[in-house]
């Protein structure tokens, strides 16, 4: 879901990047020095895990783990993904330093929405529905993503039915396993330190 | 370094080694194009960053003075081969779905254009590529290869000497397989390397340090 250079118009661009810089802004101001480790692990595991693909039909769909960095770091997801994404496009070419902006904000927002939605689910004191929510929230903040990518392509030209249609399709069985592992961790995070998901920031 | 912390960099680790054992098989999210000259031919290939091709690509050839002069999608095979007409610097575009892009420049210098015969709008089409006769290639075994037939053998038939133009062709020919095994090379170094992939995870660590020390000269008054 890396848009590249050369793709969106001009006012698109300023677009993401506008909304974007108010994305980081808010994740800073909530990042304090305990959150920095544990916002910089997340980063370097939605870096690697971006490298992972799954091939389909004629694209190939990535892992993201969006929606376990906005579960775990609400509004510092924002500055984790904005980093993992500028590495990638700098290492690996993936996507653009021009889309970088558009690139977060597809990526951050739905992972900041997941957080929020699964807060109250695991504040609840019931893990089963914890894990269970989690998972969902995790599956569907990638489908959130991809939804958004559709639309900022329909935005620039594209046919967004065509579009929406295969990146749904193609990100389908990336969402259930994002889910999985999105349950998975936040599972093993109930077990071990509870308090880690409650004092999100 | 408190409990929370500790526990944060537990799960991350775990997770951050399972995806790099998993990187073995990783593919890339980008795409490449690559193109190579056969005489008045190119031959793009689009492909994934690790290698395989990228099927219904749409490419696109733009003239240097700004017309598109080609259009059409790759094969399943990730190729397309189309033909120029006019000497000059061009820029291959490709369009993979959901958002990839990428795009080279292919250099048709004038002395390999083969001159165009009347009626031709420089509007190329997906051509197959020139196989040579094997007359031609008969002839290069059998003859001496000349670039004046007349001048030496009077335009006798079956003399053995060939024209400039079959030359041409016999070494395009026998070029093309190198040029396929250069372009496939290039892919090749193009692919992510796992020093990158360290790079990257270097970089995130120095710059949570950075944030750390930060933070700690702000709680410190400093």
């Amino acid at each position: 879901m890396h848009i590249s250079e050369g793709i969106l118009s001009a006012p698109l661009l300023a677009a993401g990047w506008a909304a974007t810089a108010g994305g980081l802004a808010a994740g800073l101001k909530r990042m304090n020095a305990e959150k920095i480790p544990e916002t910089a692990l997340l980063t370097a595991a939605f870096f690697v895990a971006s490298l992972i693909h799954v091939p389909i039909g004629p694209s190939n769909a990535h892992l993201a783990l969006n929606g376990l960095a906005g579960i775990l770091l609400g509004w510092s997801a924002f500055p984790a993904i904005f980093t993992a994404l500028m590495l990638q496009a700098v290492l690996f070419q993936f996507g653009g330093i021009t889309t970088l902006g558009v690139n977060t904000f597809n990526m951050a927002m739905p992972a900041v929405a997941a957080g929020y939605i699964a807060a109250p689910f695991l504040r609840s004191g019931r893990k089963s529905i914890a894990v269970a929510c989690s998972g969902i929230t995790g599956a569907m903040s990638l489908l959130a993503s991809a939804f958004l990518v559709a639309l900022t392509l329909a935005l620039a030209g594209e046919s967004f039915s065509s579009i929406a249609g295969m990146i749904f399709i193609a990100h389908l069985p990336v969402a259930a396993i994002e889910g999985v592992v999105t349950g998975g961790a936040v599972s093993f995070i109930l077990k071990t330190k509870p308090d880690l998901l409650k004092r999100r920031a | 370094m408190n409990r929370r912390c500790k526990t944060a960099l537990n799960i991350c680790s775990a997770l951050l080694i399972l995806l790099l054992v998993m990187h073995g098989r990783a593919r890339a999210h980008r795409i490449n194009i690559l193109a190579w000259q056969e005489g008045d031919h190119f031959t793009a290939r689009v492909y994934w960053t690790d290698g395989k091709p990228v099927a219904e690509a749409g490419l696109e050839v733009t003239a240097p003075d700004g017309s598109v002069v080609f259009r059409s999608r790759t094969g399943k095979d990730g190729l397309c081969s189309f033909r120029l007409h006019k000497p000059g610097k061009y820029r291959l575009a490709a369009r993979a779905s959901m958002g990839h892009a990428a795009e080279t420049r292919i250099d048709f210098p004038a002395n390999t254009a083969i001159p165009v015969h009347s009626g031709n709008t420089g509007q190329g089409g997906p051509e197959p590529l020139h196989p040579v006769s094997s007359q031609v290639a008969a002839g290069m075994a059998s003859g001496p290869v000349t670039h004046g037939c007349a001048r030496h053998c009077g335009e006798k038939s079956g003399c053995g000497c060939i024209t400039a133009l079959q030359l041409k062709a016999i070494l395009d020919s026998r070029l093309r397989p190198i040029m396929r095994e250069i372009a496939l090379t290039r892919a090749e170094s193009r692919k992510i390397s796992p020093e990158n992939v360290i790079a990257g995870l270097g970089y995130i660590a120095g710059l949570a340090g950075i944030a750390l020390w930060a933070s700690s000269r702000k709680h410190n008054g400093k």
